[in-house]
Order: C-alpha cells, then structure tokens, then sequence
C-alpha cells in the first residue's frame, strides 16, 4: 500500500465530490457552491465556482462521457451544468417536484438520466425530453417510507437500488419509455416497468441505510447501515428468496460509503475516519483490515523515543495537567482524515478490479488511496 | 383578450374541421373526441393526428405524458331524469410533468381554443387516467 494523495482543500465539511473522466477536474460541494478544482502537478487549484444552489448542495456527479455535472441541494432542486466552449458553465434547473431536501444525486452509467434521492421519500429518476427540452422527473414513491439517504445504479441503467433510513434497501426499475431500451433479464427480474419493486432488504436491526452499491456485474447488493453493519445480498432470481443475505457486523463507527472494488471485495468507510476493506462470497463475508498504514510501526522505536515520551510526559501534565504522550497526538487523529469520511468514490479502475479510490470528508480533505 | 388571436393562429381549415365536428357530433351514438395542440415554433393551434376518437382508453393513451394537449370531447350521456344530452366540451390536459414553457403557451391559447370551437366549457385534468371518470364529471355538472 503506497502512500496515499492527500489535497486539503479547505476548512469545511465536504459533504459529495466527484472526479472528471480524465481526473484533472475535482467538483467538490461546499457549503451552497460547487468549487471546480483543477490539477495542477501535485496538487488541485481553485478554478472555477459553479453558484445557483440556496441552500447546502448534498450531493455533485459529474457524468464520465459528456462531462455534464448534476447537483443537488438542500433547496429541493437540482441543476444540470453543461460545459460550453468558453469554460463557462451553463445551469439547466431541474424541477424535481419534491418538497423536502433532496439528498444525493448519480448518474446513470449510460448517462441519460439521473436519480435524486430526498427527504420527501420519493426518488426523482430525471431524464431529457428532446421534444420539449426540458428535464421530466418520474417520481418512485411506493413503497418508501421514510428518507432516501442514497441511490446507485446498475450497470444496465434500468435498475436502482436505495438505501432509506426506514432500514430498507430496496432495488427498483426506473425504466422509461423512450429513453431506455429494454434490458436483458437478469437476477432481479424480466418484465420491470416503472416503480416496480425487484427486492426488499432490511439490515438484521433495521437500522438507517447509509449507502447501497451494486456489484461490478450487478448480480449482488451491498448496503450499511447505521448498526455498524455491512450487507450483501446475492439474489436468485425474480419472486425467489435470494441465494444468500449475509450480514458482516464490526465493532466500528457505522460506515456511510460504501463501493465495490470487484466481485469480491467491498472498501468502506465512515465515522471512523478511516477505510476499511471486506472480503467474502456467497459463502461468507468478513473484515479484513484498514487501508491505513500503522503509523505507529514505522521509524525508528529507539530509546530516545521513550525517553522522550517520559519527558514530554511529565512536561506535559505540568503544563496542561494531560499525561498524554506527544502533543500532536492528542490533538490529531492517527488516521489521515481528522473527521468522518462522507463519501467514498472509484478513482482508478483496471481489469474489473478498483485499483484506487478517493474520498472526500468532513475535514474538508480528498484523499486518493490506493488500494 | 384578443391580443391572443393576433399571437395564436387557426388556419382556415382547422376552423372549418372544428365548426363540422361541433355540428356532426350532437348526433352521434357514441363519444368522440379530437385531440388539438399548438405548435411550439409557428404557435399554430390544430389537429394532433388525422383520428376521431370514438374509446375514452384509446384517447387517454394516446396522450402525452410531459406535454399538455387541448381535445374537444362530445359525449352522449342518459341522465338519471331519463333525458339524452350530448355536451361538447373542450378539456384541457396539463400533466405536472411538463414544462412551464408549455404550460404558458397552452394556458395563452386556452380561452382561444374554446371560442373558436364554440365548446360548452373546459374541464382540467392532469393525467389521462383521469379521463375515464368523465362522464361522471360531465353527468355532475349537468
């Protein structure tokens, strides 16, 4: 494991952030702004602000191919951005018709539509209607009970799955007349019309859903909840109980975001800060380490060290009544984020496996791991 | 206003289709119904497609779902009195999903629409099941 790429952007949380195709270009939410960010060598420069939003943005995908960017806000509304020529950025509002907060927003993989999840307990699938030019949103309301803390897609574009805070992670057909083609029957279903419900799946405490993600194939479903616990489901076949639900539960902070770096093996993260892997089949799952490196192994353990340490000890509780060690780390956290991971995001991908990912947190930092 | 007719335009043989359906229709056994709408770019206003329809399930799928349209319905109804009638009106079909752009432009044309077709009175709907509660809206009113 090298080192990983740590930007520190600046002093905020960083609630969603998202890459360009090429990843030179960072859109990442702060506060009611998109700051586009752009690499310069090493590092990321500030260049360009995309403003529109009123209240906090919530979620930003930029779209690999057409390079269009989708945000959503606190505001209930979403805006598409279209890159013109010149470099400005022209917004297209959304009228998702909600009326709480939307919470998240993806891109489809064939990048015709996007889903907006909310706090209406409704998820807005939008997609482009030529001959009026204008964005249509779908509503998917049955059966959510509660807030849509997430959505993803499946790779065919047709399939959804969200994660609620009424415990359940649910997949869906968001099929269009129109703009979809009809896709090829898989384990979650043949005939799928809109709104139609493919599987219903609920964390052993019925926990919040914090975040789903599809297998790179699609024929399997992961979701945390806010029980600590990591889920996946591998599904037989439409109307059948699913080959196998098999729940990992960790003495960890709950995890928020969570993706699949292939077939078989999750990373997610959270409130810990920190990235974690899994790994495991249809046979079993399990918790298989951080993708941090141990600090503490590291350098040279010398006597000097503790000597040190006994003096700083001491020095310290006589001048802030701490008998810590170091003062540094009292006051930082060994992980390379210093607050909750917000979102965990695929960065560098090869042979169908994820061979580096970033994630954005409440420390205002984007860290590129390699995994 | 009039300021509409100087925007929205009927050509001369949609004003004579429209005055001919109004009249072949008081006759007729069963429901018919054309389904008008406006041009966006030359803000003519006339015929959808070629077709009288005679079935409320055919009409209703035939409608958009992102684009409001304007159909004159003429429905022969037998009122709990026994009496035959047969109202001639105009329903405006606005779906929530569409743009404000269209609405704008079918909201202009509305009264327009509906002198031009000398219909009885307009009805909104916003979907197209809700076609098929019709005639009770029509028998309520009566």
């Amino acid at each position: 494991m090298s080192t990983p790429e740590i930007h520190h952007l600046f002093h905020a949380p960083i609630s969603d952030h998202s890459f360009s195709a090429d990843r030179s270009t960072l859109a990442v939410a702060r506060d009611t702004n998109i700051e586009l960010y752009h690499r310069t060598g090493k590092t990321f420069k500030l260049q360009d602000e995309l403003r529109g939003h009123d209240k906090t943005i919530t979620g930003v995908d930029i779209a690999p191919h057409s390079g269009r960017i989708v945000t959503c806000s606190q505001d209930r509304n979403a805006y598409v951005w279209e890159p013109s020529p010149d470099g400005q950025w022209k917004p297209t509002l959304v009228l998702l018709r909600i009326n709480r907060a939307a919470t998240g927003v993806r891109w489809c993989p064939n990048e015709t539509k996007f889903a907006v999840g909310s706090g209406a307990r409704i998820i807005a699938v939008c997609y482009f209607e030529e001959e009026n030019d204008w964005w249509v949103s779908k509503h998917i309301k049955k059966p959510i009970r509660s807030t849509v803390t997430s959505v993803s897609w499946h790779p065919n574009s047709v399939l959804l799955a969200a994660g609620s805070t009424d415990g359940h992670a649910r997949v869906f057909s968001s099929f269009v007349k129109g703009v979809d083609e009809r896709p090829e029957p898989s384990v979650w279903g043949e005939r799928l019309p809109f709104n139609t419900v493919c599987g219903e799946y609920l964390n052993p405490t019925a926990g919040w859903v914090h975040d789903v993600a599809f297998s790179p194939s699609g024929d399997a479903l992961a979701f945390c909840a806010h029980d600590s616990s990591v889920t996946v489901v591998y599904p037989s076949g439409a109307d059948q109980p699913p080959k196998a639900v098999i729940s990992v539960s960790t003495q960890l902070l709950p995890f928020t975001s969570l993706l699949w770096s292939s077939e078989t093996e999750l990373v997610a993260a959270g409130y810990d800060c920190g990235v974690y892997r899994l790994s495991g089949d249809t046979s079993g799952w399990q918790l298989t380490g951080s993708l941090e490196e141990n600090k503490k192994e590291g350098g040279r353990p010398g006597l000097e060290q503790r000597e040190e340490s006994a003096l700083n000890m001491f020095r310290s509780m006589d001048l802030k009544g701490r008998s810590g060690g170091a003062a540094t780390e009292d006051t930082k956290l060994k992980t390379v984020h210093q607050n909750s991971i917000s979102t965990a995001r695929r960065y560098e991908e090869g042979n169908g496996k994820v061979s580096r990912i970033s994630t954005g947190g409440v420390d205002g930092r984007v860290v590129v791991w390699t995994l | 206003m009039s300021s509409e007719s100087r925007l929205y335009t009927f050509s001369k043989e949609t004003k004579d289709k429209l005055r001919k359906f109004r009249l072949s229709t008081s006759r007729a056994k069963d429901p018919q119904a054309i389904i008008y709408q406006v041009d966006k770019s030359s803000l003519e206003i006339k015929q959808a497609d070629d077709e009288v329809y005679k079935n409320m399930q055919e009409l209703s799928d035939e409608l958009p779902d992102n684009s409001p349209r304007y159909v004159l319905l003429s429905y022969p109804l037998t009122l709990a009195s026994g009496r035959l009638s047969v109202p001639y009106v105009m329903i405006n079909y606005l779906p929530p999903t569409c743009s404000s752009e269209m609405r704008m432009l079918y909201a202009g044309a509305k009264e327009l629409m509906r002198n031009q077709a000398e219909a009885g009175r307009i009805i909104e709907i916003d979907s197209a099941e809700d076609l098929e509660e019709i005639e009770e809206k029509l028998k309520g009113e009566e």
